[in-house]
């Protein structure tokens, strides 16, 4: 199966608005691809829509999460199988943010929507922001709630566990890495995450064309969350 | 200049206990990607990421300390492992700013 599992939908400060979640599920059948996660920027807002939005569409399955910014400033993607435990992890994520309102003029708006693209609310958190959570913390709630932890775009100068970390930390509960559409040489970042750390290619997507763009292929029977965990630690 | 003597001269407080060493010049940086790539044996390293890491990366590059400013606390765990490490780590109530400015001051300008 092929598994995007990094898009971000309009309610990502950097998302476009035309990242409805029912266009992401639209554009995600028309690519191919048969499992979306949803994680815009520390929220889960979006999620209940994209959960509705491919039940429409047959043959694809979401998951749920949200990309999180760590204390360290680390970009952290955090998945669940359910819904309403991303909902709830969005929204512990939300309360660790600095208070600090967005800024829709320097941002943009950060819409909530439903599956037919109705705007249900702004939400005004600074979701741009870094919480105060560290790495270690946010996998151990994540992990608490049959979640899957996975280092964000981990060759990228910024916002990711070697540029801030300089070295994979050795205790870290990290589940796996994703590698960016410019992360050049596999073989080099292969080297530096531990062996036994699967790797994972993501979309990232903040405009509707990037959905697919990359994916990680796993061979699944189903594409239920847990095959999922199952599978990628055989990756 | 030595760790104990800055530790007295600029009031900082010691996380753990160490032998006294040499400082050789002074980093300031909160990517640890920027300490490994820049910094040298010897040199104490002000920053405010407190991950554990800051130990692996001092190890790795022969830091003589790493002093947290801005009165952040690192995890009982990251002492523990400075400890192990023989790193001698050290906080500060002071912003990296007012604290590179000092130990300019001080005489130490790498």
């Amino acid at each position: 199966m092929r598994l995007d599992l990094q898009i971000h939908s309009c309610l990502s400060p950097c998302g476009n608005l035309e990242c409805s979640p029912k266009k992401i599920a639209l554009t995600a059948k028309e690519k191919g691809l048969d499992i979306i996660a949803l994680t815009d920027h520390n929220t889960a807002g979006n999620c209940p829509a994209i959960c509705e939005a491919v039940k429409k569409i047959p043959g694809l399955t979401a998951y749920y999460g949200t990309e999180v910014t760590s204390s360290e400033e680390i970009h952290i993607i955090c998945l669940f199988g359910i819904v309403d435990t991303a909902v709830a992890f969005g929204n512990f994520v939300k309360s660790h943010l600095p208070d600090r309102k967005n800024d829709t003029e320097y941002f943009g708006d950060q819409p909530i929507v439903d599956a037919e693209e109705n705007i249900i609310s702004f939400e005004n958190a600074f979701l741009v922001g870094s919480t105060d959570l560290s790495i270690d913390l946010i996998a151990e709630k994540v992990h608490s709630n049959d979640g899957i932890v996975i280092a964000s775009h981990v060759d990228r100068a910024i916002s990711s566990i070697f540029s801030q970390l300089g070295l994979w930390p050795d205790d870290a509960k990290i589940d796996a890495a994703d590698l960016s559409i410019n992360s050049g040489d596999e073989a080099k970042w292969r080297a530096l995450i531990p062996k036994e750390i699967p790797i994972v290619r993501t979309s990232d997507a903040h405009f509707l064309d990037d959905i697919g763009r990359q994916f990680t292929t796993l061979e699944m029977k189903s594409p239920d969350f847990e095959s999922f965990k199952k599978e990628l630690t055989k990756l | 200049m030595t760790i104990y003597q800055l530790t007295e001269k600029l009031n900082l407080k010691s996380l753990n206990k160490t032998d006294d060493v040499e400082v050789t010049g002074a980093f300031a940086s909160d990517l640890l990607s920027d300490v490994v790539g820049n910094t040298s044996a010897g040199n104490i390293l002000l920053s405010v990421q407190v991950h554990k890491n800051i130990v692996a990366v001092a190890s790795l590059v022969g830091l003589a300390a790493v002093i947290i400013t801005s009165g952040r606390t690192p995890d009982q765990s990251v002492i523990d492992a400075a400890q192990e490490n023989e790193l001698s780590l050290l906080s500060s109530e002071e912003s990296t700013f007012m604290l590179a400015g000092k130990l300019y001051e001080l005489g130490l300008r790498d």
